[in-house]
């Protein structure tokens, strides 16, 4: 009865409204495209790049389109042809649009700026991408080097500052680009799932659901019960580990050590059930197209029913101490606030949304893998700081026990995971985008596939807005405060290896 | 001459062998997630791990300036007005604890210089705000330390625990005892005993290359805060004094190391506290009123006696 009350609530409504915007936008934007279809996820729409500036106003100003939330660009090449992939979304969950703008034999970057030039006009965060004005060495006063903070080895960081607050700041990420571009061709498809989950390793399962389930879109193939369950349950052990490891890295920077420690004990458990079903911690290689590695023995489930209500004790017990402690809320409150609106014009999404105060989840929204079946509530946060992130975090913890709880009571029993021999995989040929919840946000893949290899694949994770938008919330803020707000975005640095 | 270079060899023994321990002792505290490679003895909170941090800091190449040098100096010059016990000093004289004091604000308002320039070499005027915070915690500590010298009626440290004799100074000076003992809580948390120091977080940041001037930063912050543990041990807790039959080095040690234990505990359970006007609240609300009234009770009471012919 509960099941049913929640489902309803949810997406329905959204999703009819969607329908019938998809079927005006063919007839809004007739002469200006070339083709629009559907891939997947999102909504691909081939632009000429003379009437990019018009399709982009008539998304942005259309109040029936409102696609005021841009996601990112990405450029990649197919059949010797360059072309410029852009992202755009209405307010959530409503409509998502991939903008396929064929690019010039000659002349790329110049085109490539103008194209930025003009997406700069109607979203603000665009001017990332492009080239910018760097603070000068000499102007800087500080310089943060990568492994200054712990885990967000990515980027150097120019701060220029008057007096306490800082005025300026400037996020270079060369340093972390060391995957090129077409790493995916010559690659063997298991090879390549083996590969993919190093693109976030702080949850290494979600690239590899968000990739094996594109493949299956692709071929049409529908999961066992049992397989989506499998891939649930991992997910949320994922989840777990991740918002864990983010608390110990706030309490690090912090310097508050009690709870650090604890936090890194409690991670170690659930690294070590982890561990148990797939074999491995970081890199799980578990899932595999059509099903997974192995099946989950009956052991694995007995290991993790018992340790649910001790995970469930002691991390309501860092909870208690860190939420008792009044100089912890006091550094918390207050710094670093993101509004409703600039969370949603620079794109952000997962958790950091949420603690803004917009419901939107992917699990609910677009009823994920099997979520449908089991109940649960999206929590979420009104002011948008950095106490406000933690403790989004804190209750998504528990909400991922309580849905580990219901898997395994759910967990259907006989049929096997199903196994697919990928050597001698052939699919049709085709064009596919394929989305996942994961921690830090909308993780992303895009896909064009040729009969028996990639002939394209861009991953795009949701870190990267966080860290466009870090530096916008830096500015402004106190000197201090710059590590405690880019930990708090919960930055992933193997999501921007190939930005 | 032969007697001096003994005491000298004695002193640096001393202040090697608690600096290793104290070390240890930290790093076993801190849980912290390292890298399950390399031999068990070089691993975090082992035996050895003091060592290979001091080797991994060498291996570094460093920048050192002439504040450096003077930070080292200073910080071995102390050790020679402080008595650690009644016969190992190597300069007496009537004024040690003036003369201690006095270097220790030395080697702090040195320290604070060293880690307030940038990358760039500017100075913040944030780092003024900071150096102020550090230096009003020791407005506290003076205070209290007049309240001493005024029941003690003396300058120097071996005769305010001679005077020490039948009752420790705690009893006559509670309050004081704790204004001293939170104001070296704070001194510490902020110049980081085992963690980054929160002075230097904003400037220090960036630099790369710090190395032996690391080393030399990280020993002196060490010096400082064994400095004040034997400070509050002379001045509150009877020094060297025996206790029944126990003797006074051992009684010394055993007060040493439960103090030290103790800041230990305090500096992991406390977390960083960088923000300034809770820091000037905590000061100018609770420490500074709590050792002003303590000294107007302590000249009250003498000015009533009379000990001084004040009337």
């Amino acid at each position: 009865m509960i099941d049913d009350i929640y489902n309803r609530i949810y997406p329905s409504s959204k999703s009819v409204f969607v329908e019938e915007t998809e079927r005006n936008l063919e007839f809004i934007l007739k002469d200006k495209i070339n083709h629009i279809s559907r891939a997947g996820f999102d909504l691909l729409i081939e632009v000429p790049r003379g009437n990019l500036y018009m399709v982009v106003k008539e998304l942005k100003e259309n109040p029936e389109l409102n696609t005021n939330s841009f996601q990112s660009i990405a450029a990649y090449k197919n059949d010797k042809r360059n072309f410029l992939l852009v992202n755009l979304k209405s307010s959530p969950g409503d409509l998502s649009v991939l903008l396929k703008i064929e690019m010039p034999q000659k002349e790329i970057e110049r085109s490539y700026i103008e194209i930025i030039d003009i997406l700069k006009k109607f979203y603000k965060a665009a001017g990332f991408y492009g080239y910018r004005d760097k603070i000068t060495i000499s102007k800087a006063n500080i310089r943060i080097a990568p492994g200054a903070l712990d885990g967000l080895d990515c980027f150097d960081l120019d701060i220029y500052a008057e007096e306490d607050k800082i005025k300026e700041a400037y996020i270079n990420t060369d340093i972390s680009r060391v995957v090129s571009d077409e790493f995916y061709k010559g690659m063997e498809i298991y090879n390549l799932i083996a590969y993919i989950s190093r693109f976030d390793w702080k949850a290494g399962i979600f690239p590899e659901v968000c990739l094996c389930s594109a493949f299956e879109e692709l071929l049409q193939l529908k999961l066992t019960k049992r397989a989506q369950y499998a891939r649930m349950l991992l997910c949320e052990l994922y989840r777990i580990s991740n918002h864990i490891y983010f608390i110990s890295n706030i309490c690090n920077i912090l310097q508050y050590d009690i709870a650090y420690g604890l936090c890194l004990l409690e991670r170690e458990k659930v690294l070590r059930l982890i561990e148990t079903i797939t074999g491995s911690r970081v890199t799980p290689n578990f899932i595999r197209i059509g099903g997974a590695r192995r099946d989950i023995g009956e052991e694995a489930m007995l290991g993790i029913r018992k340790n649910l209500p001790l995970l469930f004790k002691s991390i309501s017990r860092i909870e208690k101490i860190m939420m008792n402690d009044f100089l912890i809320i006091e550094r918390l409150k207050n710094t670093g606030i993101i509004s409703k609106d600039v969370a949603l014009e620079y794109g952000i999404t997962g958790p950091n949304l949420r603690a803004c105060g917009i419901r939107y989840d992917l699990r609910k929204d677009k009823d994920l893998i099997a979520y449908k079946d089991l109940s649960f509530t999206v929590p979420i946060r009104r002011s948008g700081d950095c106490l406000d992130r933690v403790l989004i975090r804190f209750s998504e913890i528990f909400q991922s026990l309580k849905l580990i709880n219901q898997i395994i009571d759910n967990f259907p029993r006989g049929t096997h995971i199903k196994k697919i021999n990928l050597s001698h995989l052939e699919f049709q040929p085709g064009v596919i985008s394929q989305g996942i919840e994961c921690p830090h946000g909308l993780y992303k893949i895009y896909m064009e596939a040729g009969k028996r290899n990639i002939d394209s694949l861009i991953i795009k994770g949701p870190s990267i807005n966080s860290l466009i938008l870090s530096e916008e919330i830096i500015k402004g803020s106190n000197i201090e405060d710059t590590d405690l707000i880019l930990v708090s975005l919960d930055i992933s640095p193997g999501e921007i290896m190939n930005i | 001459m032969l007697i001096i270079l003994r005491k000298i060899f004695y002193i640096l023994i001393l202040l090697v062998l608690n600096l290793y321990i104290c070390e240890y002792m930290s790093n076993k505290l801190s849980a912290r997630m390292e890298l399950r490679r390399g031999y068990r003895i070089t691993r975090a909170a082992s035996i050895g791990f003091p060592i290979i941090r001091f080797l991994k800091f060498l291996s570094v190449d460093s920048k050192i300036n002439i504040w450096t040098f003077f930070i080292f100096f200073l910080s071995f010059l102390m050790w020679s007005t402080v008595p650690i016990t009644s016969n190992l000093v190597l300069v007496e004289n009537d004024y040690s604890l003036l003369i201690s004091i006095i270097i220790y604000i030395g080697i702090i308002a040195l320290l604070l210089f060293n880690s307030a320039r940038s990358s760039s070499g500017k100075v913040f005027s944030e780092t003024c705000k900071k150096i102020l915070i550090l230096f009003s915690f020791i407005v506290p500590l003076l205070l209290s330390i007049i309240s001493i010298v005024l029941v003690s009626r003396t300058l120097s440290l071996k005769e305010i625990v001679n005077s020490q004799y039948k009752y420790w100074n705690i009893t006559l000076q509670p309050l004081g005892f704790l204004t001293f003992f939170t104001s070296i809580l704070f001194q510490i948390k902020l110049l980081g005993i085992s963690r980054k120091s929160y002075l230097s977080t904003g400037a220090n940041i960036g630099k790369e290359g710090k190395g032996l001037g690391k080393i030399i930063e990280k020993l002196s912050a060490y010096m400082s805060i064994f400095f004040l543990i034997i400070i509050i041990n002379i001045l509150y807790l009877g020094g060297w004094q025996n206790l029944y039959i126990i003797r006074g080095e051992v009684m010394l040690a055993v007060k040493f190391y439960f103090i030290f234990f103790i800041l230990l505990l305090m500096d992991k359970i406390i977390c960083r506290i960088d923000n300034y006007k809770l820091l000037v609240r905590i000061n100018w609300k609770f420490l500074i009123p709590v050792s002003l009234i303590n000294f107007a009770v302590t000249v009250g009471f003498f000015i009533m006696k009379d000990i001084y012919n004040l009337i």
